[in-house]
């Protein structure tokens, strides 16, 4: 291939991350790949990063740009915890993301989800996509579209599709209302796992977060944790192992 | 961002939209207004969200249906919520009208005109106040005007025709409904962006639904 090795490109998350809201509270998942140009920079990353005790946010995008939206609103949140004498809700964190996200529009190339679990309104996800939008879902699913994006990217550093498109017709006819905890984390390994198979910006592993009334649990899938897909083999740690036995190639 | 070379002390300038409604259709019938909007929030080509609500209810007498950038609109309601809030706050027995509502709204899209920072969006203004049915049209340049019947986007081109044909003073309420409908089946079968949910808002002297 003719493409440079850009190391001084901006370190951007390809991405696929998911929001998924369950019959007491919410599953968030996401790959573990940040990209500079074609190289992997990061192929173990953790882009689900905590605002407040109860609610998590999900990164794509720039990572700078992402980090640094989380930091400012943790520490705003931290602040507003303190002042309020109880936990943050999940709309205040959710809206707080929007208004840095919305009044740096210009400046910021990061889509956020964000989710969590407050004793008002239990487990809500709410999507803050480029521009500032903030839309509340049953699910959602991560950013950086590529029609948007070469409206505003230069090419080298924007990948053309990320995980998420592979996933809204995966989702439209998986998704379900009023599952329980595991079958959502169960849809949520999938479609992360989906992604990661066909979408070259996604990669590495996957990262769960299980928000509700008891807690935080975080998990971690590594490829041979994972369902198989069409024309992906069955992990091997060496040809030798399997040399042994005179098996004609099955292709 | 590469393509914004503007200095870094500029103030913000919206250059592009990213999650957009498209087109609104409204018409004045016998007891009042009536408004169609769908549901979806496109993301360039992709239908991304199908649930978002274009149309909201402002103050007493008001509808705002909105088309274009999706959290520049939902910026416009903090504005209107923040002006309906000072107008309750006086407490005198009058209550801002959709007159001057649209009024207001044409005055904040065309100053944002001229400071090159749009807010990306065409909106549709309609109510009703002391039995006077009104309703008007105002996009991101300042354009505006009033009408028997307004439309944003491509409602311009496919609706408005149809309107223009087929509307007269005195449609009732199932007339109007009806009329609306076959303007947004027209607008489903030829705009790409358009989805097959849509919310229907009516505003008469009596109600609003």
């Amino acid at each position: 291939m003719d493409q440079k090795m850009d190391f001084n490109a901006p370190h951007s998350m390809g991405t696929t991350i998911i929001g998924v809201t369950y019959n007491g509270g919410v599953v968030l998942g996401a790959d573990s790949r940040t990209s500079t140009g074609v190289y992997v920079a990061n192929r173990a990353s953790d882009k689900i990063t905590q605002l407040t005790d109860n609610v998590y946010v999900c990164r794509s995008g720039s990572a700078a740009d992402s980090q640094v939206v989380s930091d400012y609103v943790r520490y705003f949140l931290h602040q507003h915890t303190i002042q309020l004498g109880q936990p943050a809700t999940v709309k205040v964190a959710a809206n707080l993301v929007r208004l840095l996200s919305y009044n740096n529009k210009n400046f910021l190339e990061t889509g956020l989800i964000v989710g969590g679990w407050d004793k008002y309104e239990g487990g809500q996800i709410y999507g803050v996509p480029l521009g500032g939008t903030i839309v509340q879902q049953p699910f959602a699913i991560g950013e950086m579209e590529d029609e948007i994006l070469k409206n505003h990217c230069s090419i080298e550093h924007c990948f053309p599709g990320s995980g998420s498109s592979y996933l809204y017709g995966f989702f439209d006819q998986a998704w379900k209302e009023g599952m329980t905890k595991d079958e959502a984390e169960d849809l949520v390994k999938k479609a992360v796992s989906l992604a990661i198979a066909r979408d070259g910006a996604s990669g590495g592993v996957v990262r769960t977060v299980i928000i509700n009334s008891e807690g935080v649990t975080r998990n971690f899938y590594p490829g041979d944790q994972l369902p198989l897909w069409h024309e992906e083999l069955e992990p091997q740690n060496s040809l030798l192992d399997i040399l042994g036995a005179p098996e004609p190639m099955n292709i | 961002m590469a393509s914004n070379l503007d200095s870094v002390s500029d103030t913000q300038r919206t250059l592009y939209p990213y999650v957009t409604g498209t087109s609104v259709v409204a018409l004045k019938y016998k007891n009042g207004i009536l408004m169609a909007a769908d549901m979806g929030g496109s993301y360039g080509s992709t239908l991304r969200y199908k649930s978002i609500d274009r149309l909201k209810p402002i103050g007493k007498h008001s509808l705002l249906g909105a088309s274009g950038e999706i959290s520049d609109f939902q910026e416009i309601l903090r504005y209107l919520d923040e002006l309906i809030l000072y107008d309750n706050m006086w407490d005198d027995g009058n209550s801002l009208g959709p007159k001057e509502m649209h009024n207001y709204l044409t005055r904040v899209m065309y100053n944002r005109r001229n400071k090159f920072n749009p807010l990306w969006n065409a909106l549709v203004l309609g109510g009703v106040k002391n039995g006077q049915k009104y309703l008007g049209m105002v996009n991101m340049i300042g354009i505006n005007f009033e009408d028997n019947h307004v439309a944003t986007g491509l409602g311009n081109h496919l609706a408005r025709p149809i309107l223009r044909d087929e509307w007269h003073e005195n449609l009732t309420f199932e007339e109007g409904v009806k009329l609306l409908e076959k303007c947004m089946r027209v607008l489903l079968y030829r705009d790409r962006s358009a989805i097959n949910k849509i919310q229907v808002c009516a505003f008469s002297s009596s109600c609003l639904c």
